[in-house]
């Protein structure tokens, strides 16, 4: 996929995103706020989509526009970021005119008084194999460390003509990098299963909750295994190989198409928490956690939660409790630390 | 089969480690809760009620110390028999009476007839174990 394809294919997935996005949350919750279930079927609640809509779509309109236009990768970037800034501000905006309407979340929280299972899938077995792949491609290099050339690609700029000495940092270096990425999504397949609360203590909506996040356990899982194939062939390839993006690229690049592209219809299939096909759970309103707490309708903040990923407002899936240490960690291990790694490789 | 449900209020007076102890004794005489059933572990049951570790690993002490459970390490709790009722602590025994008489009174005063209040306190004492 060349940045002609990609660029556009990114705006449509985005676009369909923030379409869908007011649909997807749970039913007591409407632009991120905790709103009666009923509130979705009046004039106003009707209006703030509609209105919400029109500039998710006019904005992507604009920015397929410049993208046929404009020919550098950049331009079509900054289409891109743009479209997503548009209309996230615009769900913020929305998010304005439902606050008057909010509704103070059920004042009683109700657990089920039975162990769930907080397994995650496949076990650890499944944990460590991504950790096993990055490590055998590493032996690889290291047991052909005599016939790496003086110089070889560049791991950032590979394919364009820029070149690395042979060094420890440099041939070694992409391996830490790829095992910190690999640290991070662990840590998060596990927090989610047994870090994230879950909302109704029983019948089809528990039910519908936990296959929802079994579900999204295995998809991190197997995005770890794509992380973990992927870069640590073509790092083995740019010391001891060509150099050059192969067809495993290709197929590499095609199949992440195609697992996002699966993951987003599914997510817009199901709703937030796999709740969209199933009745409300008696009295629950909301997601059990405070509208005070998030900032903006995007940023969870609670100190007093144990939480460390809650049901984000915002689409499908999780976000980080910034009140949480383990989010910082977290954080640091995804951002921190490979910044850190490219820094010792330069 | 539903599961035994736990219920805190956010808007009670009642601590939050409170009210855990106190719906888990609930179950616990009314034999809900039979020896030998393994409570949740801390870290689900506070991620679930949206409290801190702190105050379910409390209220699990709390019962312990009655005798009602016996703690594990990692996984959570265990309902155990009580075979030697313990000697009353008459200082807490006054103190839940004066309780039971102020729940009595309030109750009175929502226009709840005296045989009713009885009535409900003999349903509330039956199921005990």
């Amino acid at each position: 996929m060349t940045p002609d394809t990609l660029h556009p294919f990114a705006l449509v997935l985005t676009a369909a995103m923030f379409w869908f996005t007011p649909t997807l949350s749970r039913p007591g919750v409407f632009f991120g706020v905790t709103v009666s279930p009923a509130f979705r079927e009046t004039d106003l609640a009707r209006a703030c989509v509609r209105h919400y809509r029109v500039v998710v779509f006019l904005g992507a309109g604009v920015a397929f526009g410049v993208m046929i236009a404009a020919s550098s990768p950049r331009a079509k970037a900054l289409a891109l970021a743009a479209h997503t800034l548009a209309s996230t501000a615009m769900w913020v905006a929305t998010r304005h005119r439902v606050l008057p309407h909010a509704q103070s979340p059920v004042g009683v929280r109700a657990a089920a008084l039975v162990e769930r299972d907080t397994r995650v899938p496949g076990g650890m077995l499944l944990l460590v194999g991504p950790f096993v792949i990055v490590g055998i491609a590493a032996l690889v290099v290291w047991a052909n460390w005599e016939v790496i050339p003086e110089r070889f690609p560049s791991m950032s700029r590979s394919g364009n003509g820029r070149m690395t000495p042979k060094s420890v940092n440099g041939v070694f270096g992409p391996f830490v990098f790829i095992g910190a990425l690999l640290g991070a999504f662990t840590m998060q397949t596990v927090f989610l299963m047994n870090r994230t609360r879950t909302i109704a203590a029983s019948g089809p909506a528990f039910e519908a909750e936990a296959r929802f996040k079994r579900r999204t356990a295995q998809q991190s899982l197997a995005a770890t295994y794509l992380m973990a194939a992927g870069p640590s062939w073509f790092a083995v390839q740019r010391v001891l190989g060509d150099g050059t993006p192969g067809l495993a690229r290709g197929v590499w690049i095609g199949v992440i198409v195609c697992a996002t592209l699966a993951v987003t219809i599914w997510m817009i299939r199901v709703g937030q928490g796999g709740q969209r096909a199933v009745p409300a759970a008696d009295g629950q309103a909301g997601d059990a956690t405070p509208d005070g707490a998030w900032k903006a309708g995007l940023i969870y903040f609670n100190p007093g939660d144990s939480a460390v990923f809650v049901e984000r407002r915002f689409g499908v899936g999780w976000t980080l409790n910034f009140g949480s240490p383990w989010a910082w960690v977290l954080l640091g291990l995804a951002l921190g630390f490979p910044m850190i790694v490219l820094r010792l490789m330069r | 089969m539903r599961p035994l449900l736990l219920e805190l209020r956010l808007d009670s007076p009642l601590a939050a480690y409170r009210q855990i102890a106190d719906g888990i004794r609930c179950h616990l005489v009314e034999g809900k809760l039979a020896p030998g059933t393994l409570l949740p572990p801390v870290r689900q049951l506070a991620l679930d009620l949206g409290v801190h570790f702190n105050t379910v690993a409390q209220a699990y002490r709390t019962l312990a110390d009655e005798g009602w459970l016996e703690l594990r390490r990692k996984r959570g709790a265990m309902v155990v028999e009580r075979t030697t009722p313990r000697k009353a602590d008459t200082r807490k025994v006054a103190a839940l009476t004066d309780r039971l008489r102020d729940i009595a009174a309030e109750l009175r005063s929502l226009g709840v007839s005296r045989t009713e209040v009885s009535r409900a306190l003999k349903r509330a004492a039956k199921p005990a174990r």
